[in-house]
Protein backbone atom coordinates (compact mmCIF):
# COMPACT_ATOMS: atom_id res chain seq x y z
CA UNK A 1 0.00 0.00 0.00
CA UNK A 2 3.15 1.91 0.53
CA UNK A 3 3.81 2.12 -2.80
CA UNK A 4 0.66 2.91 -3.61
CA UNK A 5 0.67 6.35 -2.18
CA UNK A 6 4.28 6.86 -3.11
CA UNK A 7 3.00 6.44 -6.93
CA UNK A 8 -0.07 9.26 -5.62
CA UNK A 9 2.83 11.07 -4.55
CA UNK A 10 4.94 11.15 -7.55
CA UNK A 11 2.00 12.10 -9.48
CA UNK A 12 1.49 15.02 -7.94
CA UNK A 13 -1.12 14.11 -5.41
CA UNK A 14 -0.57 14.84 -1.67
CA UNK A 15 -2.94 13.36 1.28
CA UNK A 16 -4.18 16.09 3.08
CA UNK A 17 -3.88 18.55 0.08
CA UNK A 18 -5.54 17.64 -3.09
CA UNK A 19 -6.37 14.52 -1.90
CA UNK A 20 -8.01 12.74 1.02
CA UNK A 21 -7.62 8.53 1.54
CA UNK A 22 -10.68 6.74 3.66
CA UNK A 23 -9.32 3.76 4.47
CA UNK A 24 -11.08 1.03 5.45
CA UNK A 25 -9.86 -2.44 6.01
CA UNK A 26 -11.72 -5.93 6.20
CA UNK A 27 -8.70 -7.64 8.89
CA UNK A 28 -9.36 -10.41 7.00
CA UNK A 29 -12.57 -10.94 7.54
CA UNK A 30 -14.90 -10.94 4.06
CA UNK A 31 -18.12 -10.84 5.64
CA UNK A 32 -17.09 -7.38 6.83
CA UNK A 33 -16.59 -6.28 3.16
CA UNK A 34 -20.07 -5.68 1.97
CA UNK A 35 -20.71 -2.69 5.14
CA UNK A 36 -16.96 -1.14 4.29
CA UNK A 37 -17.60 -0.55 0.60
CA UNK A 38 -21.09 0.75 1.76
CA UNK A 39 -19.59 3.28 3.64
CA UNK A 40 -16.87 4.63 1.16
CA UNK A 41 -20.20 5.03 -1.33
CA UNK A 42 -21.75 6.98 1.38
CA UNK A 43 -18.87 9.01 2.11
CA UNK A 44 -19.12 9.69 -2.08
CA UNK A 45 -15.55 9.09 -2.56
CA UNK A 46 -14.63 10.20 -6.00
CA UNK A 47 -12.60 6.61 -6.67
CA UNK A 48 -12.11 3.25 -4.56
CA UNK A 49 -9.29 1.60 -5.35
CA UNK A 50 -10.50 -1.67 -4.14
CA UNK A 51 -8.24 -5.72 -3.99
CA UNK A 52 -7.53 -8.25 -3.95
CA UNK A 53 -10.35 -9.76 -5.50
CA UNK A 54 -13.03 -9.72 -2.62
CA UNK A 55 -12.80 -6.33 -1.81
CA UNK A 56 -13.38 -5.45 -5.86
CA UNK A 57 -16.28 -7.63 -5.97
CA UNK A 58 -17.49 -5.95 -2.73
CA UNK A 59 -16.82 -2.39 -4.03
CA UNK A 60 -18.23 -3.19 -7.89
CA UNK A 61 -21.83 -4.75 -5.31
CA UNK A 62 -22.12 -1.36 -3.62
CA UNK A 63 -21.61 0.76 -6.72
CA UNK A 64 -22.25 0.84 -10.33
CA UNK A 65 -21.70 4.37 -10.72
CA UNK A 66 -18.38 5.34 -8.54
CA UNK A 67 -15.24 4.25 -10.36
CA UNK A 68 -13.82 1.39 -9.19
CA UNK A 69 -9.92 0.80 -9.64
CA UNK A 70 -9.50 -2.90 -8.75
CA UNK A 71 -5.58 -3.88 -7.29
CA UNK A 72 -4.14 -7.57 -7.72
CA UNK A 73 -8.38 -8.76 -8.36
CA UNK A 74 -8.21 -12.17 -10.43
CA UNK A 75 -10.41 -13.56 -13.55
CA UNK A 76 -11.69 -9.72 -13.60
CA UNK A 77 -13.80 -11.13 -16.44
CA UNK A 78 -14.80 -14.11 -15.15
CA UNK A 79 -16.04 -12.67 -11.89
CA UNK A 80 -17.95 -10.45 -14.13
CA UNK A 81 -16.80 -7.25 -12.33
CA UNK A 82 -15.76 -6.07 -15.69
CA UNK A 83 -17.05 -7.47 -20.17
CA UNK A 84 -13.51 -7.30 -21.22
CA UNK A 85 -9.79 -6.41 -20.23
CA UNK A 86 -9.34 -4.14 -23.12
CA UNK A 87 -12.86 -2.42 -22.79
CA UNK A 88 -13.79 -2.52 -19.58
CA UNK A 89 -17.48 -0.83 -20.21
CA UNK A 90 -18.58 -0.34 -16.66
CA UNK A 91 -16.99 1.51 -13.99
CA UNK A 92 -14.38 -0.87 -13.04
CA UNK A 93 -10.96 -1.00 -14.26
CA UNK A 94 -7.60 -1.46 -12.61
CA UNK A 95 -4.79 -4.67 -12.56
CA UNK A 96 -5.68 -7.85 -12.47
CA UNK A 97 -4.19 -11.23 -10.67
CA UNK A 98 -4.64 -13.64 -13.51
CA UNK A 99 -2.58 -16.11 -11.28
CA UNK A 100 -3.75 -18.70 -14.19
CA UNK A 101 -3.30 -22.37 -14.75
CA UNK A 102 0.70 -21.72 -15.76
CA UNK A 103 1.45 -19.84 -13.04
CA UNK A 104 -0.21 -22.54 -10.49
CA UNK A 105 1.35 -25.29 -12.65
CA UNK A 106 5.10 -23.40 -12.17
CA UNK A 107 4.87 -23.46 -9.05
CA UNK A 108 3.55 -26.95 -8.31
CA UNK A 109 6.57 -28.25 -10.54
CA UNK A 110 8.91 -25.80 -8.36
CA UNK A 111 7.78 -27.90 -4.97
CA UNK A 112 8.12 -30.97 -7.25
CA UNK A 113 11.86 -29.80 -8.32
CA UNK A 114 12.64 -29.24 -4.25
CA UNK A 115 10.67 -32.43 -3.05
CA UNK A 116 10.84 -35.35 -5.76
CA UNK A 117 9.06 -37.85 -4.17
CA UNK A 118 6.18 -35.78 -3.22
CA UNK A 119 2.57 -37.04 -4.17
CA UNK A 120 -0.19 -35.70 -1.89
CA UNK A 121 -0.05 -31.99 -1.86
CA UNK A 122 -3.11 -30.38 0.36
CA UNK A 123 -3.90 -27.49 -1.15
CA UNK A 124 -5.41 -24.85 1.85
CA UNK A 125 -7.91 -22.54 0.02
CA UNK A 126 -10.94 -19.88 1.38
CA UNK A 127 -13.85 -20.90 -0.52
CA UNK A 128 -15.22 -17.15 0.63
CA UNK A 129 -12.72 -15.69 -1.87
CA UNK A 130 -14.35 -16.21 -5.41
CA UNK A 131 -10.49 -16.04 -6.83
CA UNK A 132 -10.05 -18.87 -4.86
CA UNK A 133 -12.97 -20.74 -5.65
CA UNK A 134 -10.97 -20.46 -9.63
CA UNK A 135 -7.50 -20.91 -8.67
CA UNK A 136 -8.84 -24.07 -7.43
CA UNK A 137 -10.06 -25.28 -10.83
CA UNK A 138 -6.65 -24.48 -12.24
CA UNK A 139 -5.23 -26.32 -9.43
CA UNK A 140 -6.87 -29.53 -10.42
CA UNK A 141 -5.80 -29.24 -14.06
CA UNK A 142 -2.40 -28.36 -12.77
CA UNK A 143 -2.02 -31.41 -11.07
CA UNK A 144 -3.60 -33.72 -13.02
CA UNK A 145 -0.45 -32.93 -15.66
CA UNK A 146 1.69 -32.92 -12.82
CA UNK A 147 1.07 -36.21 -11.27
CA UNK A 148 0.06 -35.23 -7.65
CA UNK A 149 -2.76 -36.34 -5.57
CA UNK A 150 -4.48 -33.24 -4.14
CA UNK A 151 -6.35 -32.41 -0.81
CA UNK A 152 -8.49 -29.53 -1.11
CA UNK A 153 -8.63 -27.84 2.25
CA UNK A 154 -11.16 -25.20 2.39
CA UNK A 155 -10.89 -22.54 5.45
CA UNK A 156 -13.39 -19.74 5.39
CA UNK A 157 -12.07 -18.36 8.30
CA UNK A 158 -9.15 -18.89 11.44
CA UNK A 159 -11.79 -20.95 13.19
CA UNK A 160 -11.32 -23.53 10.76
CA UNK A 161 -7.99 -23.35 10.61
CA UNK A 162 -7.86 -26.34 13.52
CA UNK A 163 -9.89 -28.66 11.53
CA UNK A 164 -8.07 -27.78 8.48
CA UNK A 165 -4.56 -28.79 10.15
CA UNK A 166 -6.21 -31.80 11.75
CA UNK A 167 -7.27 -33.21 8.13
CA UNK A 168 -4.20 -32.25 6.56
CA UNK A 169 -1.97 -34.54 9.69
CA UNK A 170 -4.59 -37.12 9.44
CA UNK A 171 -4.11 -37.95 5.61
CA UNK A 172 -0.79 -37.28 5.93
CA UNK A 173 -0.17 -35.00 3.30
CA UNK A 174 3.55 -34.72 2.32
CA UNK A 175 3.57 -30.54 0.65
CA UNK A 176 1.16 -27.24 1.31
CA UNK A 177 0.08 -25.51 -1.52
CA UNK A 178 -1.29 -22.43 0.07
CA UNK A 179 -3.61 -20.16 -2.20
CA UNK A 180 -3.55 -16.24 -2.15
CA UNK A 181 -6.17 -15.16 0.56
CA UNK A 182 -6.23 -11.71 3.11
CA UNK A 183 -7.49 -14.27 5.77
CA UNK A 184 -5.07 -16.96 5.20
CA UNK A 185 -1.87 -14.08 4.63
CA UNK A 186 -3.22 -13.23 8.01
CA UNK A 187 -2.63 -15.97 9.66
CA UNK A 188 0.35 -17.06 8.10
CA UNK A 189 2.49 -17.35 11.27
CA UNK A 190 -0.23 -20.08 12.35
CA UNK A 191 -0.07 -22.01 9.20
CA UNK A 192 3.51 -21.81 8.83
CA UNK A 193 4.32 -23.14 12.51
CA UNK A 194 1.76 -25.88 11.59
CA UNK A 195 3.87 -26.62 8.68
CA UNK A 196 7.20 -26.74 10.41
CA UNK A 197 5.69 -28.97 13.33
CA UNK A 198 4.68 -31.34 10.84
CA UNK A 199 8.00 -31.00 8.32
CA UNK A 200 5.74 -29.90 5.39
CA UNK A 201 7.18 -28.15 2.59
CA UNK A 202 5.08 -25.07 1.68
CA UNK A 203 4.16 -23.48 -2.13
CA UNK A 204 2.56 -20.01 -1.80
CA UNK A 205 1.23 -17.42 -3.63
CA UNK A 206 2.76 -13.95 -2.00
CA UNK A 207 6.31 -13.01 -0.27
CA UNK A 208 4.98 -12.29 2.74
CA UNK A 209 4.00 -16.06 3.55
CA UNK A 210 7.63 -17.22 3.15
CA UNK A 211 8.91 -14.38 4.99
CA UNK A 212 6.51 -16.26 8.08
CA UNK A 213 8.59 -19.17 7.57
CA UNK A 214 6.81 -20.81 4.83
CA UNK A 215 9.84 -22.49 1.91
CA UNK A 216 8.92 -21.25 -1.48
CA UNK A 217 6.75 -18.65 -3.18
CA UNK A 218 5.96 -17.86 -6.56
CA UNK A 219 3.24 -15.23 -8.16
CA UNK A 220 2.83 -11.41 -9.92
CA UNK A 221 4.71 -8.72 -7.83
CA UNK A 222 2.45 -6.88 -6.22
CA UNK A 223 4.16 -3.77 -5.22
CA UNK A 224 4.09 -3.18 -9.02
CA UNK A 225 0.61 -3.25 -9.21
CA UNK A 226 0.25 -1.29 -6.11
CA UNK A 227 2.42 1.64 -7.56
CA UNK A 228 0.21 1.34 -11.01
CA UNK A 229 -2.87 1.38 -9.50
CA UNK A 230 -1.60 5.45 -8.75
CA UNK A 231 -1.95 5.86 -12.66
CA UNK A 232 -5.37 4.49 -13.04
CA UNK A 233 -6.48 7.11 -9.81
CA UNK A 234 -4.53 9.93 -11.31
CA UNK A 235 -5.98 9.43 -14.84
CA UNK A 236 -9.55 9.16 -13.13
CA UNK A 237 -9.29 12.36 -10.84
CA UNK A 238 -8.49 14.02 -14.30
CA UNK A 239 -11.55 13.16 -15.91
CA UNK A 240 -10.61 9.14 -17.44
CA UNK A 241 -13.40 7.21 -17.55
CA UNK A 242 -12.75 4.02 -16.17
CA UNK A 243 -14.63 1.83 -19.18
CA UNK A 244 -11.70 3.74 -21.11
CA UNK A 245 -8.85 2.57 -19.30
CA UNK A 246 -7.59 -1.12 -20.04
CA UNK A 247 -6.96 -3.59 -17.46
CA UNK A 248 -3.40 -4.51 -17.36
CA UNK A 249 -2.34 -8.15 -16.24
CA UNK A 250 0.66 -9.18 -14.08
CA UNK A 251 3.61 -8.44 -15.92
CA UNK A 252 6.44 -9.23 -13.62
CA UNK A 253 6.79 -12.49 -11.45
CA UNK A 254 8.83 -13.27 -8.47
CA UNK A 255 10.10 -16.53 -7.04
CA UNK A 256 11.26 -16.05 -3.02
CA UNK A 257 13.02 -18.74 -1.36
CA UNK A 258 13.48 -19.35 2.37
CA UNK A 259 16.58 -21.35 2.92
CA UNK A 260 16.58 -21.17 6.81
CA UNK A 261 13.08 -22.97 6.32
CA UNK A 262 14.47 -25.47 3.68
CA UNK A 263 17.34 -26.35 6.13
CA UNK A 264 14.87 -26.94 8.73
CA UNK A 265 13.09 -29.52 6.75
CA UNK A 266 16.32 -31.21 5.79
CA UNK A 267 15.26 -30.44 2.26
CA UNK A 268 18.67 -29.20 -0.35
CA UNK A 269 16.68 -26.53 -3.17
CA UNK A 270 18.09 -27.68 -6.23
CA UNK A 271 20.59 -25.25 -7.62
CA UNK A 272 18.27 -25.17 -10.97
CA UNK A 273 16.02 -23.40 -8.34
CA UNK A 274 18.24 -21.11 -6.50
CA UNK A 275 19.77 -19.66 -9.74
CA UNK A 276 16.05 -18.32 -10.72
CA UNK A 277 15.14 -17.04 -7.42
CA UNK A 278 14.33 -13.17 -7.04
CA UNK A 279 15.06 -13.30 -3.32
CA UNK A 280 16.65 -16.05 -0.61
CA UNK A 281 15.91 -15.64 2.73
CA UNK A 282 19.26 -17.12 4.75
CA UNK B 1 5.52 44.33 -34.13
CA UNK B 2 2.14 42.70 -34.10
CA UNK B 3 3.63 39.59 -35.34
CA UNK B 4 6.34 39.19 -32.90
CA UNK B 5 3.54 39.44 -30.31
CA UNK B 6 1.49 37.07 -32.11
CA UNK B 7 4.21 34.55 -32.24
CA UNK B 8 5.83 34.83 -28.39
CA UNK B 9 1.68 34.64 -27.39
CA UNK B 10 1.86 31.03 -29.86
CA UNK B 11 4.71 30.18 -28.39
CA UNK B 12 4.09 30.96 -24.63
CA UNK B 13 0.75 28.88 -25.15
CA UNK B 14 2.36 25.95 -26.74
CA UNK B 15 4.74 25.52 -23.88
CA UNK B 16 2.31 25.46 -20.85
CA UNK B 17 -0.32 23.71 -22.82
CA UNK B 18 1.47 19.99 -22.25
CA UNK B 19 2.23 21.24 -18.21
CA UNK B 20 -1.77 22.38 -17.86
CA UNK B 21 -2.65 19.13 -19.37
CA UNK B 22 -0.93 17.23 -16.57
CA UNK B 23 -1.35 19.53 -13.83
CA UNK B 24 -3.67 18.79 -10.86
CA UNK B 25 -6.99 20.25 -10.89
CA UNK B 26 -6.72 23.16 -8.78
CA UNK B 27 -9.05 23.91 -5.39
CA UNK B 28 -10.78 21.06 -5.07
CA UNK B 29 -9.12 17.96 -2.76
CA UNK B 30 -10.61 14.88 -4.16
CA UNK B 31 -11.57 11.60 -1.83
CA UNK B 32 -10.17 8.23 -2.28
CA UNK B 33 -11.76 5.47 -0.62
CA UNK B 34 -9.27 2.49 -0.24
CA UNK B 35 -10.63 -0.82 0.49
CA UNK B 36 -8.49 -3.67 1.41
CA UNK B 37 -8.81 -7.44 2.66
CA UNK B 38 -6.65 -6.69 5.55
CA UNK B 39 -4.85 -4.17 7.81
CA UNK B 40 -1.22 -4.28 6.09
CA UNK B 41 2.04 -3.72 7.64
CA UNK B 42 3.83 -1.57 6.28
CA UNK B 43 -0.06 0.40 6.96
CA UNK B 44 0.57 0.12 10.62
CA UNK B 45 4.37 0.77 10.41
CA UNK B 46 3.51 4.34 8.92
CA UNK B 47 0.66 5.00 11.75
CA UNK B 48 2.49 3.82 14.71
Amino acid sequence: MEAFRQGLRELGWVEGQNIIIDYRFAEGRLDRLPDLADELVRLKVDVIVAGPTPPAVAARNATRTIPIVMTNAAEPVELGLVTSLARPRGNVTGLAWSVNLEIIGKGIEMLKETVPKVRRVAVLANPANPGNVLAVRDVKAAARSSGVQLQILEARGPGDLDGVFAAMAKERVEALLVLADSMLTLHRARIADFAAKNRLPSMHGLREEVEAGGLMSYGPTLVANFRRAATYVDKILKGAKPADLPIEQPTTFELVINLKTAKALGLTVPQSLLVRADEIIQ
Amino acid sequence: MRRIGLAVVLTVSLTLAPLAADAQPTGKVYRVGYLFGRLCHCFRRFHA
